[in-house]
C-alpha cells in the first residue's frame, strides 16, 4: 500500500491511533508527495453540505476525528505558507503539538507563532507558562515581542464553564524569576496590548479593575520591582511612540504609583520631554507634576522656558493655564528673570481666550516692567489677537495696543464695488469646437452646457467627413455616458446634454449619410450591445433615446427649462438655421451681455425666426446690463416692435402689460429680473402663480420638531417607538397658483384654452425629489437660468436640503455648498430667502458650509449686497428656538468674520446686535458672543446711539443670569449707557 | 504594480547611550551600494533636539497614508539619506505617494566628517524612534550614518531583514516631485505666530474639498473659497503633519507650483530644514501626475546619465549647463536632460538654492526604469503605427492618433497642446499630457 493509500485509509476510517505512527516514518521527500493529498482531502471534509430533512440545514462533510486527523497531518508535511492557510490552530495544546514536538518541530514555528500572535490571537496557541517551556525545550525561539503578547494574558485565568470568566492570578508571575526579573520590563520596550487586555472579560472574583496596574504595586510594595526603574521606565514609554491609548496607559502607570517630590524631581527631563507629546492627557499630568516642582530651587528654569511654546500655543486650554501657572510660580521665585518670564508667556496671547490673555496681562502687570523694549516689541506682535479687555490692562505698556485699529484699516483692501465680469471664450473655429465637445460632458465649466448647442449651430455647415471624425470621440463619449453606470459626479443634466448630442448625431447621419457612416456605425454597435443587455436581462431598460422623451424619474419640472433650450436647439438644426442662441452666456459664470442679446435679437429679426420661449426668458433673465448706450442705440435702430420695447423695458423704460405682447413669458422675465425696486402689479397678470409666490415672498420659522423613531429595548428585545426633537427650518410656500373666481372656473371648464396662461420660467423653478440622488451635481447649472431672481429656487434648496442644518445626509451638503459657490459669483444683491440660506449655514454643523457662509457675507458687505441687520436677526431668530448651537457663529466670527476691515467690523457690530436683540433667552455661549460684540465695539469706536431696545434687552439678561454681568457692564459702557439695572 | 524590497541592516539603528555622549545610529542599506566606506558621515549634531523632532516628523509622513488601506500602511518604507557636501538630507515618502518630507541638516547644524558622499535607505526602527523622542536641547548627540569601526559593530554576521513592499508609485513619486519643486515659487513668508494661527483654521477631519490659502484682514488663512490670489491645497489635514514643529520653528515658507498642482511648506529652524510637500489632492500621488514626461520626450544616451553619475558627488549642485560645455551637449537638451536625470533618480530639488543637486537614489535602475506607464503606452502607439501626423506648419501640428473605436486628434499651436481623449478632456493637461500627445511628441522629436 502506498502512503497515500496509507493516509486515505486513515482518514477514512478515522484510525486516529494509527496516524501519529504512520507519520513518525515519514521522510521530508515523502511529506512532500502527501501535501496534495492532505490539502485535497482537507477541502473535501471541510466542505458543508446540507444535512437532514430540513431544509437550510447545514453541517461539515467530515467528523470531527477526521478534521483532527487532517489537521495534525497538515502540521507534520506543511510548509509554512500551506499550514498558515489552515484553520489548524486548534491542534495547539500539550496533547497533540507537546507530544508531536518530541519528535519533529517544523523549522517555521516561531515564524508561524509571531504571525499569529500579530493577528491577536496568541492565546489559541499558547500561554506564557507554556511559551516558556516550549523556549526552553529550544522548540520555539524566544522574541521579546512573543514573550509581552504572551505574558499580557498571564495573569488572567480562564476558567472553564459556559460563561468563561476569569480570575486574577497576579502570583501567576512568581513561577518563573526570570517574569519579574527581566520580561515584566519588555512591556516598558515592545508595543503590547497591556492597556486593554482586561476589557470585555468577565472576573468571577472580586479583584479591582486596572488589575495590571495592581500587580505592579503589588510586587512594587513586596520590593519584588524595582520603584524607581518603574517610574523612569513607564515615563520613558508614556514618549515611546506607541498608539495614544498604550501611551496614556504609562502615564497612568506612573500616577498610580504617586510619586514623591523627591522621586519627580529626578524625572524633571523626562515631564519635561513630555510637552513634546502630540496627545492632550499626557501633557496635562506632566504639566500638573511640575507645577508642582517649579517653586523648588533645583527646577531647570531654562529648560521649561525652552519648552513652554509647546504648551503655550497648544489648543488644549488646560494646558495653557498650567502652564501659565508655572510661569507664575516661577516669575515669583525668580524676579529677576521677570522680563524673560513675560516674554514666554505672551506667547499665550495667541488664543482670542478672555481668561487666557487676562491671567497673561495680569502677570504682565505684576512681573513685567512697563518701560521694557523687550515686553512691548513682544506684545506688538500679538496686538491683533488681543481683546479689549487684556488691551485695556496692557495700556501701561507703550504703544502697541493703539495701533490695533490702524493695522484693521490697512487691512481693508477687500472693499471692492462690484464684481468683475470675466467674458467667456467662444470657440472660433472647428477645431476648437472639437475640443469643447469632447469635454463638454465633464462639467468643467458650468456654461460648457450652453456653448455645445451654440457651437453646434454655428458649425453646422463645416460638417466634412474629416470634421465628423473629429467629433467622434465625443460622440463615443456622450453614447458610454448614457449606456454605463451612472458615475459619481454627474448630473442628470449631462445626461440630457449626452442625449441631446446622440440626436445631433444622428441628424448629422440623416444629413449626410455618406460622410456621417462612421457615426452611424458607433452608433449601430451602442444599440447592439444595449441589446444585447436587455436580451440578458428584462429587468434592463435600453438607455439610448433622445432629448425629446428626455425626463428625469422624479418628473421634476426644474429640469424643464434645459430641456426646452435643448430641443429649441435641435428645432434649429432640423431646419438648419444658422442663428444663435439667445441665451448662451457671454461672461463668466452665465451672464448674457444686453449687447450681444440685442444683436441676437436682431439676427433672428433678420432672418424672421420668432426666437425660441425659453431661450428668450432665460437670455433676458441672464442679460446684464454692459455697454449700454452701444446697446440702446443698436436696439433703437435695428429692432422693431415688440423685442425693441423688450429691450427698453430692461434699462428702465416704462411699459405697460398689453394683451398684444407675444412673448408674455418674456416680458414677466424682464419684469421681475430688472425691475428697480417696485414692480407694476399687472405684470403678474401674465403668470398663473400668485405674486407671494412668484415673488419667492415666504413665510419661515424654525424650531425643534418632535418626531418618533425606533429603539431598540434591550430587554423587552424588540423596537420600542422613542420620542425624540430634530432641528427645522420651513418655508411656507402658501399658495402657488392663483385662485380662479367660480365664473372664471366656469368659464375655463367651457371653453378651455381661452383663459391659457402660458408658463414662464417660474413655473419650472422647483427642486423635486423625496431622496436627493444627483441634483446636487445640477444646482450650479439650475442657479444660472435665472441668476439674478433666484430667490424662488433658493427657497426650494432651503426647503429641500437645509431643512435640517445639521443635514441629512452628504448629497444635501454637497447640494448647499455648491449653491453658496455659485452664490459667490454672482453680483445681484440677496434679498431675504437668500439671507435665510446664509445665515443658517452659518450655524450648520459643517465648517466648509459655514466658511463659505462668512465668505458671502464679506463679499456681501464689500459690494453692498447684503443686510448684516438681517443676518444678525435670522441667526438670533434660530437661536432662540435652539436650532443650532450659538458656539458654531461666536467660532465663525472669531475665525472668519472679525477684523476684515473697518467696514466689516461696523456691519459685524450691527449683525451682533441685531442677532442678540431677536434672542430671547441667554442660551450657553451667550457670554462668548457679548464678549465679541463687545469687542468688535471697542474695535470700531463709533459713538453710535445707543440702540435702546438692546440696552433693555440686556437689562433683563443681567437680571436672569449673573455670568453676563461682566460682558453686559462692559457694553453698556462701550455704548455709553449707565449700568444701573 | 508592487515590488518587495528587502532592507538588509548589519545592525538595527539605534540611539546609544554613553557618559559622553549618545549616538545616533543609523544603519545604512543601498541596492546600489557605491564606494567603499561603510560610513557617510559621523559627527555631533549641533541642535540635537530639532533634528530629532524633524526626523521624528519625518518617520510620522513615511508611516501615514491618506488613501490606502490600514493593512497596507502595516509596512514602513524607511527613509533615504544623502550625505556630502556639508548637508544632510532625509528624504520619505507616504505610502499613498502624495506626500514628500526633506529634513535637510545644513552645514551649521552638523560638526563632523563626510567619510563618503552617497545615497542610501537608513533603517528606522520602533526602539531608535522611542529613544528619538527622548532627546532634549543642549544634549551632546554623535550622529553615524553607517558603521564607522566596522570591526566594533560586527554583530557576529547577523544581518536585521525587513521585506516591505516597495509599489512602484513610491519610487516614481520621488523622483517625479522633484519637477514640482523645481516648477514651485516662494508664495509666503509666515512668521512662527502666523504660521501657528494659520494652522489653526486648518478644518478638523478630512475635508473632502480643496482648500485655499489665503489672505483675510491681513492674517493668512484656509479658506474653502477661492480668491484671486489664493494657493489651491488639496487634501489640507495631511498639513497637520507638520504640525508639532511649527512651535520652534522661526519660519514657514510656502511654495506653490506654477499650476498648483503641488504646495511644499518648509520649516526653517535654525541650521535644519523641514520641507513638505503635498500632492494635488489626498487621493493623488505624486506618481501618477506625468510631471517628467515631457522631458523624457527625447532620448537622452546613456553615456551622458553615467558622465552624471560617476562625476558628480552626493548633495553637489546640478548645473546642466556645465555639464552641456563639457559633454558638448546641444544646450537645448538641457531641460532635457535634468528633467531625464530626476526622473531616473538621480536628482533631487532644493527650493531655497533654487537648483538640482546629486544624489543617486539608493534603487536598482531598473526598477526606476520601469516607471512612467504613459511613456510606455505612447511608445506602443508609435510601435503599432498609430500615430499620423496630418498637417505641419511652422506653428501647428495635427496629428491623429488611433484610440479605442476612435481616432483622436491632436493638435500642438504653440504653447497649446489639445487632445480629444477623455483623460485630456478631464484634466486639460494639469496632470500631465496624455498619452496621444506624448506620442505625438516624440515622433516628432525623433
Amino acid at each position: 500500500m502506498t502512503i497515500t493509500e496509507q493516509f486515505t485509509q486513515i482518514v477514512e476510517r478515522q484510525k486516529e491511533k494509527e496516524l501519529l505512527p504512520f507519520l513518525k516514518t515519514l521522510d521530508s521527500k515523502q511529506k512532500k508527495e502527501l501535501t496534495p493529498l492532505i490539502k485535497k482531502l482537507d477541502k473535501y471534509y471541510s466542505a458543508y453540505e446540507e444535512k437532514g430533512s430540513l431544509m437550510g440545514s447545514y453541517s461539515r462533510r467530515g467528523k470531527p476525528e477526521q478534521m483532527q486527523i487532517l489537521n495534525i497531518a497538515s502540521f507534520v508535511c506543511f510548509n509554512l505558507k500551506d499550514f498558515e492557510r489552515t484553520w489548524a490552530w486548534s491542534i495547539f495544546n500539550r496533547e497533540v503539538i507537546g507530544e508531536i514536538l518530541t519528535w519533529y518541530c517544523p523549522s517555521w514555528l516561531t515564524e508561524y507563532a509571531i504571525k499569529h500572535a500579530e493577528g491577536g490571537f496568541i492565546r489559541s496557541l499558547f500561554d506564557y507558562r507554556w511559551y516558556m517551556e516550549l523556549v526552553e525545550k529550544g522548540y520555539v525561539m524566544e522574541t521579546d515581542r512573543l514573550t509581552v503578547l504572551a505574558l499580557q494574558d498571564f495573569i488572567f485565568f480562564e476558567q472553564s464553564g459556559k460563561n468563561r470568566q476569569y480570575r486574577y492570578v497576579p502570583e501567576a508571575l512568581l513561577e518563573r524569576d526570570v517574569t519579574l526579573k527581566e520580561h515584566i520590563w519588555l512591556f516598558f520596550k515592545v508595543e503590547s496590548g497591556i492597556h486593554n487586555i482586561e476589557e470585555y472579560k468577565q472576573f468571577s472574583d472580586d479583584s479591582k479593575p486596572e488589575r495590571w496596574i495592581n500587580t505592579f504595586k503589588l510586587y512594587v510594595s513586596q520590593g519584588r520591582i524595582d520603584r524607581s526603574r518603574l517610574l523612569n521606565d513607564s515615563l520613558v514609554a508614556a514618549m515611546g511612540g506607541y498608539n495614544q491609548s498604550l501611551s496614556n496607559w504609562f502615564l497612568k502607570l506612573f500616577v498610580a504609583f504617586e510619586p514623591t517630590k523627591t522621586e519627580l524631581q529626578n524625572f524633571t527631563g523626562e515631564l519635561l520631554n513630555i510637552l513634546n507629546s502630540a496627545n492632550s492627557k499626557p501633557v496635562n499630568i506632566a504639566l500638573n507634576y511640575l507645577k508642582e516642582l517649579a517653586a523648588e530651587p533645583e527646577f531647570p528654569i531654562d529648560a521649561f522656558l525652552e519648552h513652554a511654546p509647546l504648551v503655550l500655543t497648544s489648543e488644549t486650554k488646560s494646558a495653557v493655564t498650567s502652564a501659565l501657572m508655572i510661569l507664575e510660580k516661577l516669575a515669583k521665585v525668580y524676579p529677576d528673570r521677570g522680563e524673560e518670564i513675560c516674554i514666554a508667556a505672551c506667547q499665550a496671547f495667541i488664543h482670542q481666550d478672555e481668561k487666557i490673555q487676562v491671567r497673561v496681562a495680569k502677570m504682565l502687570q505684576k512681573y513685567g516692567d512697563g518701560a521694557s523694549t523687550g515686553i512691548s516689541d513682544n506684545l506688538a506682535i500679538y496686538k491683533d489677537n488681543l481683546l479689549l479687555e487684556a488691551k485695556t490692562m496692557l495700556k501701561g505698556f507703550s504703544e502697541q495696543t493703539d495701533n490695533a485699529e490702524v493695522a484693521s484699516e490697512e487691512q481693508e483692501t477687500l472693499t471692492t464695488s462690484s464684481l468683475t465680469l470675466e467674458p467667456i471664450t467662444y470657440p472660433e473655429n472647428f477645431d476648437d469646437f472639437v475640443f469643447l465637445a469632447s469635454q463638454a460632458f465633464d462639467q468643467n465649466e458650468t456654461y460648457h452646457f450652453d456653448m455645445l448647442p451654440a457651437a453646434i449651430l454655428k458649425f453646422q455647415d463645416e460638417m466634412t467627413e474629416a470634421n465628423i471624425a473629429k467629433l467622434l470621440p465625443a460622440f463615443q463619449r456622450a453614447y458610454k455616458m448614457v449606456t454605463s453606470d451612472w458615475r459619481s459626479g454627474m448630473g442628470y443634466l449631462d445626461d440630457m446634454l449626452a442625449k441631446f448630442f446622440m440626436d445631433y448625431g444622428q441628424l448629422l447621419v440623416k444629413f449626410y449619410p455618406k460622410e456621417g457612416r462612421k457615426l452611424k456605425e458607433m452608433r449601430d454597435s451602442f444599440e447592439k450591445m444595449e441589446a444585447e443587455k436587455k436580451a440578458k436581462s428584462d429587468w434592463y431598460k435600453i438607455k439610448i433615446s433622445g432629448i425629446k422623451p428626455w425626463d428625469v424619474f422624479t418628473r421634476s419640472p426644474g429640469y424643464k427649462p434645459h430641456k426646452h433650450i435643448l430641443l429649441n436647439a435641435i428645432f434649429m438644426l432640423e431646419r438648419k438655421l444658422k442663428l444663435p442662441m439667445l441665451s448662451t452666456p457671454t461672461h463668466e459664470p452665465c451672464y448674457v451681455s444686453s449687447l450681444v442679446l440685442v444683436q441676437r435679437l436682431i439676427m433672428y429679426q433678420e432672418a424672421r425666426v420668432t426666437p425660441g420661449d425659453m431661450d428668450f426668458e432665460v437670455a433676458i433673465a441672464r442679460c446684464i446690463k454692459m455697454d449700454i448706450e452701444d446697446t440702446l442705440h443698436l436696439a433703437n435702430e435695428r429692432l422693431k416692435g415688440e423685442r425693441r420695447h423688450l429691450i427698453s423695458f430692461i434699462f428702465g423704460g416704462e411699459y405697460s402689460p398689453m394683451d398684444s405682447n407675444k412673448s408674455k413669458p418674456a416680458w414677466l422675465v424682464a419684469a421681475m429680473v430688472h425691475n428697480s425696486g417696485t414692480i407694476d402689479k399687472r405684470w403678474f397678470g401674465y403668470s398663473k402663480l400668485t405674486e407671494q409666490y412668484l415673488r419667492a415672498e415666504f413665510t419661515w420659522k424654525s424650531g425643534k420638531q418632535e418626531y418618533f423613531y425606533d429603539k431598540w429595548d434591550h430587554e423587552l428585545r424588540k423596537n420600542i417607538k422613542t420620542k425624540g426633537y430634530r432641528s427645522r427650518v420651513e418655508i411656507d410656500f402658501g399658495q402657488k397658483e392663483k385662485q380662479l373666481s367660480g365664473i372664471k372656473k366656469i368659464f375655463a371648464k367651457i371653453m378651455p384654452g381661452q383663459e391659457d396662461i402660458e408658463p414662464s420660467v417660474y413655473d419650472y423653478t422647483q427642486l423635486k425629489f423625496e431622496y436627493i440622488t444627483a441634483e446636487h451635481n445640477d444646482i450650479k447649472r439650475l442657479l444660472t437660468i435665472n441668476p439674478a431672481d433666484r430667490e424662488l429656487l433658493l427657497a426650494h434648496i432651503v426647503n429641500k436640503c437645509l431643512k435640517d442644518p445639521d443635514f441629512s445626509g452628504e448629497n444635501d451638503k454637497r447640494l448647499i455648498i455648491y449653491t453658496l459657490e455659485t452664490l459667490l459669483a454672482f453680483a445681484a444683491p440677496h434679498r431675504d430667502i437668500a439671507h435665510l440660506l446664509i445665515a443658517t449655514c452659518m450655524i450648520s454643523n459643517d465648517k466648509t458650509v459655514r466658511t463659505y457662509a462668512a465668505e458671502l457675507w464679506i463679499q456681501g458687505v464689500s459690494i453692498n449686497s447684503i443686510n448684516s441687520e438681517t443676518i444678525g436677526k435670522i441667526i438670533g431668530t434660530h437661536e432662540r428656538a435652539e436650532l443650532a448651537p450659538l458656539k458654531r457663529f461666536t467660532d465663525l466670527v472669531l475665525a472668519s468674520m472679525y477684523q476684515i476691515s473697518a467696514k466689516h467690523n461696523e456691519h459685524l457690530a450691527v449683525m451682533l446686535g441685531a442677532c442678540i436683540l431677536n434672542m430671547d433667552v441667554p442660551v450657553n455661549n451667550t457670554k462668548k458672543l457679548l464678549d465679541i460684540y463687545a469687542e468688535v465695539l471697542a474695535v470700531n469706536k463709533k459713538n453710535e446711539k445707543p440702540d435702546y431696545e438692546l440696552v433693555a434687552k440686556l437689562r433683563d439678561w443681567r437680571k436672569l443670569t449673573e455670568a453676563l454681568d461682566k460682558s453686559i457692564l462692559k457694553i453698556n459702557q462701550l455704548l455709553g449707557v449707565g449700568n444701573a439695572s | 504594480m508592487s515590488d518587495t524590497i528587502t532592507y538588509q541592516y548589519a545592525a538595527p539603528s539605534a540611539l546609544k547611550h554613553s557618559p559622553s555622549a549618545d549616538e545616533l545610529f543609523l544603519a545604512k542599506y543601498s541596492e546600489i551600494q557605491k564606494g567603499t566606506s561603510p560610513c557617510f558621515f559621523w559627527g555631533k549634531l549641533t541642535d540635537p533636539y530639532t533634528v530629532a523632532r524633524c526626523l521624528l516628523t519625518l518617520s510620522k509622513v513615511v508611516q501615514s497614508s491618506f488613501s490606502l488601506s490600514p493593512f497596507e500602511m502595516a509596512m514602513l518604507k524607511d527613509p533615504i539619506v544623502t550625505a556630502g557636501n556639508e548637508k544632510i538630507r532625509f528624504e520619505g515618502f507616504s505610502h499613498c505617494a502624495g506626500v514628500y518630507a526633506r529634513v535637510d541638516v545644513l552645514g551649521d547644524g552638523h560638526d563632523g566628517e563626510f567619510l563618503e558622499n552617497g545615497t542610501t535607505n537608513v533603517d528606522f526602527n520602533q526602539p531608535m524612534l522611542s529613544a528619538l523622542s527622548a532627546v532634549r536641547r543642549n544634549e551632546n548627540v554623535l550622529l553615524s550614518i553607517g558603521q564607522k569601526e566596522v570591526a566594533l559593530h560586527k554583530d557576529g554576521g547577523k544581518v536585521t531583514e525587513r521585506k516591505v513592499p516597495l509599489p512602484v508609485k513610491w519610487i516614481k513619486g520621488l523622483t517625479s516631485v522633484q519637477m514640482f519643486l523645481a516648477e514651485s515659487e516662494k508664495v509666503h513668508s509666515f512668521n512662527r505666530l502666523q504660521a501657528l494661527q494659520l494652522f489653526k483654521t486648518i478644518p478638523t477631519g478630512k475635508p473632502k474639498t480643496d482648500y485655499y490659502l489665503i489672505t483675510r484682514g491681513g492674517k493668512p488663512t484656509f479658506s474653502p473659497v477661492k480668491s484671486s490670489d489664493a494657493i489651491t491645497v488639496g487634501g489640507v489635514h495631511r498639513l497637520k503633519l507638520i504640525e508639532p514643529l511649527l512651535s520652534i520653528a522661526d519660519e514657514l515658507r510656502v511654495f506653490s507650483h506654477n499650476n498648483m498642482q503641488s504646495t511644499t511648506w518648509q520649516i526653517y529652524i535654525g541650521a535644519v530644514r523641514f520641507s513638505l510637500s503635498l500632492s494635488r489632492d489626498a487621493w493623488r500621488g505624486f506618481s501618477g501626475e506625468g510631471a517628467g514626461l515631457e522631458a523624457l520626450i527625447e532620448d537622452v544616451p546613456d553615456s551622458w546619465v553615467e558622465q552624471v553619475d560617476n562625476y558628480s558627488y552626493a548633495n553637489q549642485e546640478f548645473n546642466p549647463t556645465m555639464m552641456a560645455i563639457n559633454e558638448d551637449i546641444d544646450i537645448k537638451n538641457v531641460t532635457n536632460l535634468t528633467g531625464r536625470l530626476s526622473a531616473i533618480g538621480l536628482l533631487g530639488y532644493d527650493l531655497d538654492e533654487n537648483g538640482f543637486f546629486y544624489r543617486r537614489l539608493p534603487f536598482k535602475l531598473s526598477r526606476i526604469m520601469s516607471l512612467n506607464p504613459r511613456l510606455k503606452d505612447a511608445e506602443k502607439l508609435l510601435q503599432e503605427g498609430k500615430v499620423t501626423i496630418v498637417q505641419k506648419t511652422a506653428d501647428k501640428v495635427e496629428a491623429q492618433v488611433e484610440g479605442t473605436g476612435v481616432k483622436h486628434t491632436v493638435i500642438l499651436s504653440g504653447d497649446k497642446e489639445q487632445c480629444t481623449c477623455t483623460w485630456f478632456s478631464k484634466n486639460q493637461g494639469e496632470r500631465g499630457i496624455c498619452k496621444h500627445i506624448l506620442a505625438v511628441k516624440k515622433l516628432l522629436a525623433n
